[in-house]
């Protein structure tokens, strides 16, 4: 105990004697006023959920409309077949019809012939239904989502993604939510299936748990989702066919979800949820290099869609203050502006302070943020995991996240830069370069 | 002169009228009274039955079964395998009549025809771009028919057999694979119901089942015994089963008997026969290939020389060994000639170049005669191990084991004595030509095939 106390009057001393400490002390305001409240928000809506599943009796309505699914697919290949089959599998006493619509087919028939195989096997599964839409003309995954759209039959509209499987109770606990005629969307928590492969899949698949599950219900809990993840959305087919499908360019879901907000101040009841209980597992990158060229894309998509697409669009007379607000702070300050201040701040104090004084705060940095991911992470596992031993693995990553999360920061600056400079929403693998240059640009 | 049939009296227009003489029948009984010998037959009339009808008849009549047939309208119902298409213009119909006139007179008529193989012949020798069809027909047992045999052989032979006695004999060809169809083995129907049975008791009530496997303690049961409150548990260990995969999978076992609750992944599929009411097992069928058919070559030549025969048959007596035999019991002895030198062979080809045209001068039978003798004076000159085969018509191999070069010179000599006799016999005609080999004359890497090709190209 005396060493440690000796120890932190050294520190004092140490640190007493440069002015510039200031700077350090200054990334504390920053970080609190702006990242903090977000945290806060998930940390409550996590609390609030648990509450809620303590307190409230389950209620099962007695409602099990026609759904439809539609798979888009592309060079998933035999992969696909996980995707039908845990759709197949589903513990729903309805109808589910699935369309897998797969894009350039003539490119992708090993994807083809992976669901050719499955169609005598539909006819064990009652109530389940299996239409391939094979796609000639390559058109992108709108397209396919649209095709799909046209087609579907069943009241409930399932996107989903070609390399996503789903547990067993995904529909039964989705469709429970629109059970009130106010929900237009519901997307659920989406876990890495792949974690166990490279060190790049296990820190991503922390990253899923606190910001796909922890973020996700945290937001949705104030009505304010950020995305429907195009892998894995839900929506009520007469909405989104009302509001005329999904449109072309890229980050159709994030624009989809920026549509769909902008009915809030018409129709006030509109409602988007996070079902923890409709459980998805998807593939992410294995390499570090495939997880950039990913983030690349995803994060300059986000200036494409809210500095060109959504420019008028984002304004609280259209979307409510709830949701501007929120988009501000989260949409704006957290996701465009934060990167660049964060890369322009670090290197302003790399130039400007002592060398230890720098590694020094960025010690205090990394310790503030090691706590702060322990806490979200903690609070995961306690209240929100449906698989906790297995989510337990994850703790071994944590002492690396914080320089994940940096390192990812730092990229999507660089990907915003390439998206203002380069336009780099046309060099997307969603869909071919003629179909989104018909996007507004 | 036209035979016009037509149930009702109706008149053809006075182009026909001025070329031709016109008759009319009601039906065929109205013909059958005077049997007037027409140029062609033309019928009359919208209805199938009627059309199809008439032209059985004359099908199946043996002074007529042969002659041009039209219709004064082309209906899809109509037999169009017994038809010759619609009634053209007078001046073609002219010229079609001349046309099988001409061919009719360069087809020479014998007794033969009077078999229902003659008649096919003489039916295809005067439509020369005849192609007989296969007839789809669900009401036949074999589902597939052949209406135009039907008709010629008057229904008294299955037209399959029929086709394959034809096919043998080289006087049908087949020209394209239309279907393949598995028949019943008993009696050879196509009407043909499938069931899936139980393997264990062969009952045929059997259900799908769905059953799970539980990955954490390998618990495999009925899914209705997993449900529990909208989820899927296993009874056994409390796992909650997510996901299929991960959690738990579908044996492979899929359905349950009724009858002896045995579960299994497939049936067993039982084939019953809808005409014989008999069961089979699906790899007991018998596979009946439905092809279209022409007159061969062969056909032809038979339809104007008026006979079938066999000018090979006068080499009957020389018991031949197949060719693929010959060449490799040749390879065995070149083979064994190479490794023992002191064994030896040699090998004897025998060419007959103008068999056939001597079949036009002196006439088949002078030939038979003339081959049947030379063939008993050479199996009178072989020994009991010499072997013989026949790789044409016209070509004969002889196989003399333990001969060497000069028992090949004495070979020589004896059957050129009895060809000299031959040639008395054939008025000096006949063209003949011999090649030999003895083992001591063979190159190292020769082989049967390449031996026989070398000595045959050289008689040519």
């Amino acid at each position: 105990m005396e060493s440690v106390i000796q120890n932190w009057f050294v520190f004092r001393v140490a640190v007493a004697q440069y002015d510039e400490l200031q700077y350090v002390l200054m990334i504390i305001p920053f970080v609190l006023f702006l990242e903090l409240p977000l945290y806060f928000v998930n940390w409550i809506g996590v609390l609030r959920h648990y509450y809620r599943k303590k307190v409230d009796t389950p209620v099962a309505p007695l409602y099990f409309p026609r759904v439809t699914c539609t798979i888009t697919c592309y060079s998933e290949g035999k992969a696909v077949q996980n995707t039908v089959l845990s759709l197949l599998e589903q513990i729903y006493s309805g109808h589910i019809e699935i369309i897998a619509a797969v894009d350039g087919v003539k490119k992708n028939l090993p994807t083809y012939q992976a669901l050719k195989e499955l169609l005598p096997l539909v006819k064990n599964y009652a109530n389940r239904s299996l239409v391939i839409l094979p796609k000639v003309q390559r058109g992108g995954r709108v397209s396919s989502l649209n095709a799909g759209l046209s087609r579907a039959q069943g009241e409930i509209f399932f996107a989903l993604d070609g390399d996503t499987s789903f547990d067993n109770q995904m529909v039964s606990s989705a469709i429970a939510h629109f059970w009130n005629p106010n929900t237009v969307a519901v997307t659920g928590p989406m876990r890495v299936r792949n974690a166990t492969d490279t060190l790049a899949t296990r820190l991503q698949e922390l990253e899923y748990m606190l910001t796909m599950q922890v973020g996700k219900l945290g937001f949705t809990q104030l009505n304010a989702i950020n995305n429907v993840p195009g892998a894995f959305g839900i929506f009520r087919k007469s909405f989104v066919q009302k509001i005329g499908g999904w449109n072309t360019g890229t980050a159709e879901d994030l624009d989809m979800t920026l549509r769909i907000k902008q009915y809030h101040v018409r129709h006030p009841g509109l409602k988007f949820v996070f079902e923890p209980n409709a459980v998805s597992h998807t593939d992410v990158p294995e390499s570090f290099s495939g997880f950039l060229k990913q983030r690349l894309r995803w994060d300059g998509d986000l200036w494409y869609i809210y500095s060109t697409k959504h420019k008028s669009g984002i304004s609280a007379s259209m979307m409510g203050w709830n949701n501007f607000i929120f988009l501000l702070w989260y949409g704006v300050l957290f996701q465009i502006i934060m990167p660049f201040s964060i890369v322009i701040y670090t290197i302003y104090m790399a130039i400007t302070i002592p060398i230890h004084i720098f590694i020094l705060s960025m010690v205090l940095v990394y310790l503030f943020y090691f706590f702060l991911v322990l806490i979200q992470f903690s609070m995961y596992l306690l209240f929100l995991s449906d698989r906790k031993i297995e989510d337990c693995r994850a703790f071994l990553m944590l002492p690396i996240y914080p320089g994940f999360q940096f390192v990812a920061r730092v990229w999507s600056a660089v990907a915003i830069l390439n998206e203002m400079f380069n336009r780099g929403h046309l060099d997307s693998s969603m869909a071919p370069l003629w179909v989104l240059k018909k996007g507004k640009q | 002169m036209l035979i016009f049939f037509s149930p009702n009296k109706t008149d053809l227009s006075s182009s026909y009228t001025e070329l031709f003489r016109i008759q009319h029948c009601g039906d065929f009984s109205d013909w059958e009274k005077s049997k007037t010998i027409p140029s062609a037959f033309v019928i009359d009339s919208k209805d199938a039955q009627y059309v199809n009808t008439i032209v059985n008849k004359i099908r199946r009549d043996h002074l007529v079964f042969g002659f041009l047939c039209f219709v004064t309208e082309v209906q899809p119902s109509f037999d169009d395998q017994l038809l010759d298409g619609q009634l053209p213009e007078p001046s073609i119909l002219k010229k079609k009549i001349n046309d099988f006139e001409d061919l009719s007179q360069s087809f020479k008529n014998s007794e033969t025809y009077i078999t229902p193989q003659g008649r096919l012949i003489k039916y295809l020798w005067l439509r020369p771009e005849f192609v007989i069809q296969p007839q789809k027909d669900w009401q036949h047992s074999r589902y597939y028919r052949y209406s135009l045999l039907d008709a010629l052989s008057e229904d008294t032979v299955d037209s399959f057999v029929w086709l394959r006695k034809l096919a043998t004999a080289k006087i049908l060809e087949p020209m394209i694979l239309l279907d393949r169809q598995r028949e019943c083995s008993h009696c050879r129907s196509s009407h043909l119901s499938f069931v899936d049975t139980c393997p264990n008791c062969s009952g045929i009530d059997i259900h799908l089942k769905p059953s799970l496997h539980c990955f954490t303690c390998g618990c495999v049961d009925a899914q209705d015994k997993f449900m529990q409150t909208g989820s899927l548990i296993c009874p056994k260990c409390n796992t909650h089963l997510r996901h299929i995969g991960s959690d738990y999978d579908r044996p492979l076992e899929n359905y349950q008997c009724q009858s002896c609750s045995h579960a299994f992944s497939e049936g067993e599929v039982l084939v019953r026969c809808a005409m014989c009411e008999k069961s089979m097992n699906p790899d007991e069928l018998v596979i009946n290939e439905i092809q279209n058919w022409r007159l061969s070559d062969r056909g032809r030549v038979i339809a104007f020389r008026g006979e079938v025969f066999d000018l090979s048959s006068g080499f009957d007596q020389l018991d031949f060994i197949s060719k693929e035999l010959f060449v490799h019991d040749l390879d065995w002895m070149i083979v064994l000639t190479r490794r023992y030198k002191n064994i030896s062979f040699s090998l004897f080809g025998i060419y007959f170049a103008n068999l056939n045209e001597l079949v036009d001068e002196i006439g088949h039978t002078r030939v038979l005669q003339v081959l049947e003798s030379f063939a008993q004076r050479l199996r009178n000159l072989l020994r009991t191990p010499d072997l013989s085969a026949r790789t044409a018509e016209n070509m004969l191999w002889l196989l003399l084991p333990n001969t060497d070069k000069q028992g090949l010179a004495g070979f020589h000599k004896r059957i050129e004595n009895s060809m000299g006799q031959l040639l008395q016999e054939s008025d000096q005609k006949l063209i003949f030509r011999f090649c030999s080999i003895s083992s001591d004359q063979l190159s190292d890497k020769e082989s049967a095939e390449l031996l026989l090709a070398r000595l045959s190209g050289g008689l040519l």
